[in-house]
């Protein structure tokens, strides 16, 4: 295995990232790593994005890892990471540039933030492979105000004003960072509520009543497109991770349908500990596990296909 | 088959500052280089471990790009068996690090000829950066809230992973580390690997015996404490003042949770950091001196 470092332009900034090349060089299958929304760097906590790079490259994948725009040795400015708003064009550049080195199938392995930019992207993939979902949240929020997003679903109007009231401090609206994020709040609980009362509108109108109506639908849109193609999914979650709770519960609903429909091509794995955090150990070893015996696997068994 | 080569582009160059920056590994350590056209000095900068070096990551790379505006060719690396270097975790030690410090300085100093030359360490890589500094003759030291005893990693360390059993709902306390250490070789701290190797090779580790004793600029940072340098650090000052460096002693407004996970502030990029922003000035400032 070699490893190639990289600069790539997207939209006048530069990102950062490294090629894993395998030493098998008729390998035709590439893999990236689309790390979660923070600021960390490509190598993440404890090395995990570069061992599951090496990893995969070790059994004959070529693995691409690399920092979003704003993060890690890329230029520019992140803004802020919201699960909704994928950086779509960041992921699609490397895979093009790895399509354009040769490697004609793909698979997308993401983290959180890149678990759902992974999604977002895939059906502008070109052989497309397989997608690896690791501790996809499956509510739409920004970093950070996922706690906001559930009071929001969970507690009503005048409880949500409550909270907020409690934890607002007048003190932060003289940073401009935090007076933009107060108003992301507003505008979120605001959209959160009127969805709310459109619901209670139609169930009056005899309309049948979404169990869990905080999935994010673009998600499960996005899911149904690449399962209704036969593409393989894999899931990963932890066992003591809220986004693995949510997953459960969203089960309740359409995703729920989905899974079981497409039983054949998804595959949910879970690991003990937080996959999101990955903050011990021997659930980034796990996780590292999984992913690269499922990318050999779905390598094997999907013939190439062009599109 | 495939059949393109890879014809990838390992470089960048700022179109505002004309700086080219370079990545690409030194035999197993990896390193990027931040070029200007004509730099008139070498930086080489020395980085913490674990959760420290995700934590000053981007503030690194933000000095960097700032110095070599300046005018400063500047190197990062990562120490073999961390980040994107190769070589495996459980032989990091003080010695290898301070290897591949000295590693960097040659390095660069062969793409820049002879400049005056810096060499600066956050935390533990406080303890590399002095002892890189001592084997280049009149090069300067900036150190970032460096570490004056080694011992104190692992004890922080332990600290930190203490401070996150508190707020487990399992509400178990994690074995000493030190034990842990000497029983399984390598122990798990906060989601990261520590090696016996690296904590036996910093325990007696001292910043102002690997300092050496020529003379030099040395800058202080420390973050937290406007009134002046505290405790250790303040009398490290004193000491090296005494037997000649010429030491700048910055304290800073903002304090730094070091040892814990990214994400304290979670909602502020890099650059709007106050506490960044001084250090970014303070360290420019500092090195248009040498």
């Amino acid at each position: 295995m070699i490893e190639l470092p990289f600069f790539l332009e997207v939209k006048g900034e530069d990102l950062f990232g490294i090629v894993a090349v395998p030493d098998e060089s008729s390998g035709q299958t590439a893999a990236t790593l689309l790390p979660a929304g923070g600021y960390t760097f490509s190598p993440q906590r404890n090395g995990w994005g570069t061992r599951l790079t090496r990893s995969l490259a070790a059994s004959g994948v070529a693995a691409l890892r690399f920092d979003w725009h704003g993060i890690g040795d890329s230029s520019g400015r992140a803004g802020n990471f919201a699960l909704d708003q994928p950086f779509a064009d960041d992921a699609l550049a490397v895979v093009d540039m790895a399509r354009a080195e040769g490697w004609k199938r793909h698979l997308l392995v993401g983290h959180c933030f890149g678990a759902r930019t992974a999604l977002a992207i895939a059906p502008r993939v070109d052989g497309l492979g397989g997608v690896a979902l690791v501790s996809p949240p499956v509510r739409d929020h920004a970093r950070g105000e996922g706690g906001a997003n559930r009071l929001a679903y969970d507690i009503g109007t005048a409880g949500y004003l409550r909270t907020a009231a409690g934890k607002f401090r007048w003190r932060a609206l003289s940073d401009p960072a935090e007076r933009r994020r107060y108003l992301r709040l507003a505008r979120s609980f605001v959209r959160i509520r009127l969805g709310a009362l459109k619901r209670r509108v139609q169930q009056i109108g005899g309309s049948g009543v979404d169990p869990v109506p905080w999935v994010s639908r673009p998600m499960l849109d996005q899911l149904s497109w690449l399962t209704d193609r036969g593409v393989p999914v894999l899931f990963v979650y932890g066992d003591e991770e809220n986004d693995f709770a949510e997953f459960g519960e969203a089960r309740q609903g359409r995703l729920g349908e989905i899974l079981e429909k497409h039983a054949d091509t998804i595959r949910i794995e879970v690991v003990p500990g937080s996959v999101h955090g990955m903050d011990r150990t021997d659930t980034q070893d796990r996780v590292l596990e999984v992913v690269t015996a499922w990318a050999s696997e779905v390598t094997e068994r999907t013939p190439l296909k062009f599109s | 088959m495939r059949t393109t080569a890879v014809a990838i582009r390992p470089w960048r160059r700022d179109p505002t500052t004309g700086v080219t920056e370079e990545a690409g590994f030194d035999d197993s350590r990896f390193a990027v280089l931040h070029l200007p056209t004509r730099p008139h000095r070498a930086v080489v900068l020395c980085s913490p471990l674990h959760a420290e070096m995700q934590r000053n990551y981007r503030r690194e790379v933000l000095l960097s790009r700032r110095l070599a505006a300046e005018g400063s060719a500047v190197e990062r690396f990562h120490y073999r068996g961390t980040g994107n270097s190769a070589g495996g975790p459980d032989r990091l030690a003080l010695e290898t690090m301070i290897e591949d410090g000295i590693a960097a300085v040659r390095h660069l100093q062969g793409r820049v000829g002879e400049v005056p030359v810096a060499v600066l360490g956050t935390r533990v890589g406080g303890l590399v950066a002095a002892a890189v500094a001592a084997e280049v003759e009149a090069a300067g030291l900036a150190l970032w809230q460096p570490l004056v005893k080694g011992s104190a990693y692992m004890r922080e360390a332990e600290r930190a992973a203490m401070a996150r059993a508190i707020t487990n709902t399992s509400g178990e306390r994690p074995p000493p580390l030190r034990e842990v250490l000497v029983t399984e070789g390598s122990a798990d701290v906060l989601g990261e690997r520590v090696y016996a190797a690296l904590a036996a090779s910093l325990e007696e580790a001292q910043l102002a015996k690997l300092i050496g004793e020529q003379p030099r600029p040395v800058l202080l940072a420390q973050a937290g404490g406007p009134d002046g340098l505290r405790g250790e650090l303040a009398r490290l000052a004193d000491e090296l003042a005494t037997v000649g460096f010429a030491v700048t002693a910055r304290p800073t407004g903002d304090a730094e949770v070091w040892w814990a996970n990214p994400g304290g502030d979670l909602f502020r990029e890099e650059d709007d950091k106050p506490l960044t922003v001084e250090l970014l000035r303070v360290t420019a400032d500092w090195v248009e001196t040498l």
